[in-house]
């Protein structure tokens, strides 16, 4: 998707109809929007995602979000049809080109903000265009086009993302992921052929052709079925209570952390739910290394009580003088055969003199016996090193996990102290706050633990389900219409197969596939040589540093703007992975990603000057179309140089300030390029202007 | 940052390419319809008379295997 051009019109501070049209050039794909803080960038973020997803899509951080039209429309007392707040929007995706218009009138803004009204319509070249239907179809399409859940990644606030990337909220992350990446169209593709009217259907015309035993068996696989439909949907349920869940605890943390009074304590309970969460990462890669070591060196810990017997009964031989043997036995049989002594003496058997050589048999030793002692002494060597060598390597592995385990139970204690000095804060806002968190903890926890159950459920009866489905395949029906229903379902069931397995491949490459591309786009901003960024199996990102030579690498604390650049790569990584497979020429269409833009207000908000320069020069290359949407403080020196000489700005524009008196921190003109622009002008009314910089 | 050698096919493109012919017939159509669908509330297939999905691939099965 590119979007083309946004038309604000009476829009939060933007009076009128502003225009602006983005670049979307090969090359020069880099939009640059000007503008002081609080001249009206959020609400030009804000303004497309109201477009695209209606109140839905507004940030958290966009005060005031129930009024949406310009002020000067709110004084009358009774509005128009004209007075309303448009958003029009035209961008295109693959071949098609579409123009959303998104309104919300005064009377709607007064009766419910959140009923605005869309419409959309694609524009085909030869200058025709088709509506679609309606409000919720047009909804529909933009939700296919660029789903809701991954609207975050795309369109941002770079000075509140810091924490994106190392949340814990995985299952949001995921779902947004597979979205993106289109992997939604081969789940649903699986639960439709499992759907009551097609394997249903099939199941019935088999029973309706068949004998009572056959009868009885499609009866409890169609009780199977729905039984495991009915525990999908109750997964879903619960997937949806907990993702919602888990934005009502963050949206009370952000109000916590807004509170003067709780601040510290927050922001110290975030801290340390971070480390918790990074902490559990690390105790499940010990969990996989402690199994790994089993699995490969613990025949030698086994086998260690063995190799101590066989050497005691080494050592008992020696004592005996056994070991080595003085005398071997295949030379007295050699002597007695051959009826002659070394001395000379004739050994006839029955004389004096056999006997005296045949007592040598007593105290000969076998040569095949000393060969296996030497072999022995050097495998219980062998087995006693690697024995040795895994005990130190499993307690070692145990030892620093209890470790972790122990700074977690360090930190559950702290936080449980955090919980309680703020439930008794003096503050009411605070206490009840955190009243409330607590429940949503608990309500939380329990929301997990049903579904693990869940899960085990459906594994359950599914195991079942495939055991039924085996014994039904290999029944020999005579019937001809039962054969071929029987014939439908194999195929039926080989297509499930087929699809759950690419499924199943798609997901498991993905995590390697965003891993290498996360730490491709690390390397192009160069944060410090010796670091590097890891994804974890929850796909949040850790920050490593290799401790020293061989020694094993640490995850390094981060400050803001370490974390604001981990999250901006994750979010680039992610666009770019999608950009990557929707350039696959795929086998089968629509298993694929998508091109998507990325639209970024203050990306080099918390960025030392360093790392400003290196993200400036980056950013162009995330995605096919960038809208970067800076300050004139954020923007003159490192990333004023690195996006000029890169070439890749296509537009640029300027929000002006138009108000009774001048905000205190901004300044009335700004320069940009080399070249002066004013940026406030007095005015009675309070709005923002667009203005285009020419190149 | 993007450009660099072409990927290679994934797992899951391999896992398609050596199923059996029919079969794969069957589930790139079945997939057609999907995609067709997937944007829209009420999955009826456009230009085949309000023909829903389900449908859709019930009939492509039983072509699979008159």
């Amino acid at each position: 998707m590119k979007i083309e051009q946004l038309i604000v019109e009476n829009f939060r501070q933007f009076k009128g109809r502003k225009t602006i049209r983005f670049a979307t050039a090969k090359g020069r794909n880099v939009t640059v929007i000007h503008a002081e803080n609080g001249f009206g960038k959020t609400a030009l973020l804000n303004a497309l995602l109201w477009g695209f997803y209606g109140a839905d899509g507004l940030t958290d951080d966009l005060p005031k979000k129930d009024f949406l039209l310009h002020e000067s429309l709110l004084k009358k007392v009774r509005g128009g049809p004209e007075d309303q707040a448009r958003v029009i929007i035209e961008f295109s995706d693959a071949d098609e080109r579409y123009m959303l218009t998104r309104t919300l009138t005064l009377a709607q803004q007064r009766d419910d903000p959140r009923k605005s009204e869309l419409s959309l319509e694609i524009r085909r070249d030869d200058g025709t265009t088709i509506p679609i239907d309606s409000s919720r179809q047009a909804q529909l399409r933009i939700d296919y086009l660029m789903p809701r859940g991954i609207s975050q990644y795309l369109f941002f606030n770079g000075e509140r993302i810091d924490h994106l990337a190392m949340d814990r909220s995985s299952g949001e992350i995921t779902d947004a992921i597979h979205q993106m990446l289109g992997l939604q169209l081969l789940q649903r593709t699986i639960d439709d052929l499992n759907h009551g009217n097609v394997r249903g259907q099939l199941n019935r015309e088999l029973r309706d052709n068949t004998d009572d035993e056959t009868a009885t068996l499609i009866d409890r696989m169609e009780e199977l079925n729905r039984s495991i439909a009915e525990l999908h949907r109750r997964i879903e349920t619960n997937k949806a209570n907990l993702l919602a869940s888990e934005r009502e605890r963050k949206q009370i943390d952000d109000n916590l952390e807004a509170n003067k009074e709780a601040r510290e304590l927050q922001q110290e309970r975030k801290r340390l739910e971070t480390d918790i969460s990074q902490l559990e990462t690390s105790i499940k890669e010990y969990n996989h290394r402690i199994g790994a070591l089993i699995a490969e060196q613990s025949f030698a810990l086994f086998a260690e009580p063995l190799a101590v017997r066989g050497e005691e009964i080494a050592e008992r031989l020696r004592k005996e003088n056994k070991l080595p043997p003085k005398i071997h036995v295949g030379f007295v049989r050699d002597l007695l055969q051959n009826g002659q002594c070394l001395c000379g003496c004739q050994l006839k058997p029955g004389t004096a003199a056999y006997a005296e050589v045949e007592k040598w048999f007593a105290v000969a030793g076998d040569e095949s016996l000393a060969a296996a002692v030497s072999l022995l002494d050097k495998s219980i060597g062998a087995i006693r090193v690697g024995a040795g060598t895994a005990r130190l390597a499993i307690q070692g592995a145990v030892k620093d996990r209890a470790a972790l385990r122990q700074k977690i139970l360090k930190h559950q204690e702290r936080l449980e102290e955090i919980s309680s000095k703020l439930g008794s804060k003096d503050d009411d806002e605070v206490h009840e706050l955190e009243e409330k968190r607590e429940k949503l903890v608990l309500a939380h926890a329990d929301l997990l633990a049903e579904s693990r159950l869940l899960d085990r459920d459906v594994q359950e009866h599914k195991a079942e389900l495939d055991a039924k489905k085996r014994e039904l395949q290999d029944k020999q029906l005579k019937q001809e219409a039962a054969a071929k229903a029987q014939r439908r379902l194999k195929i039926l069931d080989e297509a499930i197969d087929l699809l759950e397995a690419m499924l199943q491949a798609e997901r498991d490459d993905l995590r390697t596939e965003l891993g290498r591309e996360i730490r491709r786009n690390f390397d192009e901003v160069k944060l410090k040589a010796d670091h590097w960024l890891e994804l974890t199996p929850e796909f949040t990102l850790k920050l490593l540093k290799r401790a020293g030579e061989g020694a094993d690498e640490i995850d390094v604390a981060h400050s803001t703007g370490e974390r604001q650049l981990m999250s901006l790569v994750f979010m680039a990584s992610l666009v770019a992975l999608a950009r990557r497979r929707s350039e696959v020429p795929t086998i089968i269409q629509g298993l694929n990603g998508g091109e998507f833009p990325l639209i970024m207000d203050s990306p080099f908000g918390q960025l030392g000057e360093e790392l400003r320069a290196g993200v400036a020069k980056w950013v162009p290359t995330l995605a096919p179309q960038v809208v970067v949407m800076v300050t004139p403080s954020q923007y003159q020196g490192a990333v004023e140089e690195e996006l000029s000489a890169g070439g890749r700005v296509g537009r640029r524009y300027l929000l002006t300030y138009h108000a009774p008196s001048k905000p205190e921190k901004a300044k009335k003109s700004v320069l940009l390029d080399g070249k002066r622009y004013d940026q406030y002008y007095k005015s009675d009314v309070e709005h923002t202007d667009v203005e285009a910089i020419e190149r | 940052m993007s450009e660099s050698t072409p990927p290679r096919p994934s797992r899951a493109q391999e896992m398609y390419r050596s199923a059996p012919p029919t079969l794969r017939e069957m589930v790139k159509r079945i997939v057609g319809y999907e995609r067709q669908v997937q944007h829209m509330k009420n999955r009826v297939l456009p230009g085949a008379e309000g023909k829903g999905i389900h449908q859709a691939l019930l009939e492509q099965i039983r072509s699979t295997v008159k």
